[in-house]
């Protein structure tokens, strides 16, 4: 049954989440993905960039799909979706944003890593937001960030914004 | 936590999605093979052409679900088409017997029963133009591919004019990562 399915048949048992509702971040404020930056170098991950911050993230919620708009060029490109806490035996640290997360060095930045998603994208002219749903929601707990990266086949600093759907639970 | 477990867990708590990572393959690092698809040449209007590796079976180092498929840079000729792709395994079941093959061209050499037999997914999509806008493809019943067996990918389209037409494919997966670091 897929996370779709799921949400109907629980409102059909009236059982939870009754209560849901999605929503997209960044939000409001800026209304446009957050932009993501790739490398100098062909298929490798630019830095991590925030998608929201954990103030944005007020209670538990799951990332049900990724949305790309204004590319900086036609290309193919990978997008990975992460957040800020990253676990350990010891029960896991959350760092307070991107740049933290950058900071802490390589093993911390590919465990940040949650959810890749690639397409080949046109132009800004034609590419009027790319919807990708994703088929097992990722997990994003109060108090955690959202942060997303980029590479490229093309390379040379390419750029795209992304946002995510999430949906929350307000019982 | 097993991929059974996990799968269980995700539709009866609401852990949902606490222990997953989703990735896309194949994905190159700098200098090595490019974060594209592989790929896949028709083997005539509406005949599957060879299976093509999308991911060797070292690559796949824990369970995994094939959740989705993406197309990137389809050839001139098969613009405006409609391409069907069929997401496969190097694992096959003939006659009883499961073989693990170590690659697409093993599969294809053992003749028209194991290529048959590698099949997991088919899905159909219309191509709008080689500079075109290809969405995912998502699937809601996902593909399992256990550690160390391979995925494989063949296409087909409808107006192949025997140039043999083809197009990229990669796959989106899931697997499970129990909390560790990397």
């Amino acid at each position: 049954m897929g996370f779709a399915q799921e949400i109907k048949a629980l409102h059909a048992n009236k059982q939870y989440p009754r209560f849901s509702r999605q929503v997209v971040l960044p939000g409001i404020a800026t209304g446009i993905g957050a932009l993501l930056t790739g490398a100098q170098g062909t298929c490798t991950y630019g830095d991590w960039a925030d998608i929201a911050l954990p103030a944005d993230i007020p209670r538990e919620k799951l990332i049900v799909g990724v949305v790309l708009d204004t590319p900086s060029a036609a290309g193919i490109f990978t997008v990975d979706i992460g957040v800020t806490f990253i676990p350990s035996p010891q029960g896991g640290t959350v760092y307070a944003n991107a740049a933290a997360v950058v900071a802490a060095g390589a093993a911390v930045i590919a465990a940040a890593h949650r959810a890749e998603v690639r397409a080949e994208v046109a132009t800004d002219a034609a590419l009027v937001g790319l919807q990708i749903p994703l088929t097992f929601p990722v997990y994003v707990n109060r108090g955690w960030g959202i942060i997303g990266r980029l590479k490229t086949l093309a390379g040379g600093g390419q750029t795209i914004r992304a946002s995510v759907h999430l949906v929350e639970y307000f019982e | 936590m097993s991929l059974a477990q996990l799968l269980s867990s995700h539709y009866t708590n609401k852990n949902r999605g606490k222990n997953h990572r989703q990735i896309v393959l194949p994905q190159g690092a700098a200098g090595a093979v490019a974060c594209r698809g592989v790929q896949c040449a028709v083997g005539g209007a509406l005949t599957y052409g060879a299976w093509v590796d999308v991911a060797l079976p070292a690559l796949i180092t824990t369970d995994m679900l094939v959740v989705g498929v993406v197309l990137d840079t389809p050839s001139v000729n098969l613009a405006a088409d409609v391409t069907t792709v069929e997401i496969g395994s190097t694992l096959c079941t003939v006659a009883g017997v499961t073989t693990n093959y170590a690659n697409a061209a093993a599969v294809n050499a053992a003749g028209a029963p194991t290529i048959a037999a590698a099949w997991r997914a088919e899905l159909r999509f219309e191509v709008a133009s080689d500079a075109g806008l290809f969405h995912p493809a998502t699937m809601e019943y996902p593909v399992l591919v256990p550690q160390g067996t391979g995925i494989l990918a063949r296409v087909y389209d409808v107006n192949d004019v025997g140039n043999h037409d083809s197009v990229y494919v990669s796959v989106l997966l899931v697997h499970d990562f129990e909390g560790r670091l990397t």
